[in-house]
């Protein structure tokens, strides 16, 4: 079975957090290396370490991960005061 | 496209790695252990050395590969694990078959000796290539007669 395509916000959340791949691989408990292939997609990470991410950010994981592509940030938030708005 | 063009660097290496192997253990198989000592066989080893080592630096070594196939596996996470595991299988599912199929084949000679002399031609005649080729083996023999003999000093 093939697998789909994991879409992730990591890099936004540890920009926003100042953190480094080496830091956050450090908080994870994994290779730098495997952060970099998290953050380009080109690796799917196991439910445990999806998890393990979205502890750190102190996010629920649905708000790192996604099966489809993920909005930016910015138009999350529009949406929401749009929502409220009405 | 440099992640390409390195791609493509690293899988030339990958051949030229294994093409290595497999022409020394052809040297071993059919070269040293059948007595053929001779200067184009030497310098066919000083080369598949050189890319031998070329290649491993190269693609083993620089890439980590080697460290990761020699780590424990509780060091490792679950991408280094995968990484390993997929290394591992190309590996064993390329080059031991190669390897099992190229010692295997010196035993498959004789067999096929005699099948293609019953086909085309008569055993002893002048025309036969079977008589010319059974005096390269060590001693006159074939290796299932001779054993694995080694060359005496």
């Amino acid at each position: 079975m093939e697998s789909r395509k994991i879409y992730n916000r990591i890099q936004v959340f540890r920009n926003e957090r100042d953190l480094s791949r080496q830091d956050l691989a450090d908080l994870v408990g994994v290779n730098y290396q495997t952060i970099g292939y998290l953050e380009r997609e080109e690796y799917n990470p196991s439910l445990d370490l999806a998890f393990r991410i979205a502890e750190v950010f102190g996010l629920p994981v649905e708000m790192v991960f996604s099966t489809g592509p993920m909005k930016p940030l910015s138009d999350v938030l529009r949406d929401q005061l749009e929502k409220k708005g009405e | 496209m440099n992640g390409a063009q390195s791609q493509t660097q690293r899988r030339g290496y990958v051949v030229l790695n294994l093409a290595s192997l497999i022409i020394l253990e052809l040297i071993y198989h059919w070269g040293v252990a059948g007595g053929v000592h001779n200067p184009v066989a030497v310098g066919l080893i000083v080369v598949c050395l050189i890319g031998l080592v070329l290649s491993f630096l190269q693609v083993i070594w620089r890439t980590g590969l080697w460290k990761l196939t020699h780590a424990k596996v509780e060091n490792l996470d679950e991408r280094q694990v995968i990484v390993t595991r997929e290394a591992l299988r190309y590996s064993y599912e390329i080059f031991v078959p190669c390897s099992l199929l190229l010692m295997y084949v010196p035993c498959w000679v004789p067999i096929l000796d005699g099948v293609y002399s019953m086909l085309c031609c008569p055993r002893g005649s002048s025309t036969c290539p079977i008589s010319c080729r059974r005096s390269s083996w060590p001693g006159g023999k074939r290796s299932s007669e001779a054993g694995h003999n080694f060359p005496k000093k």
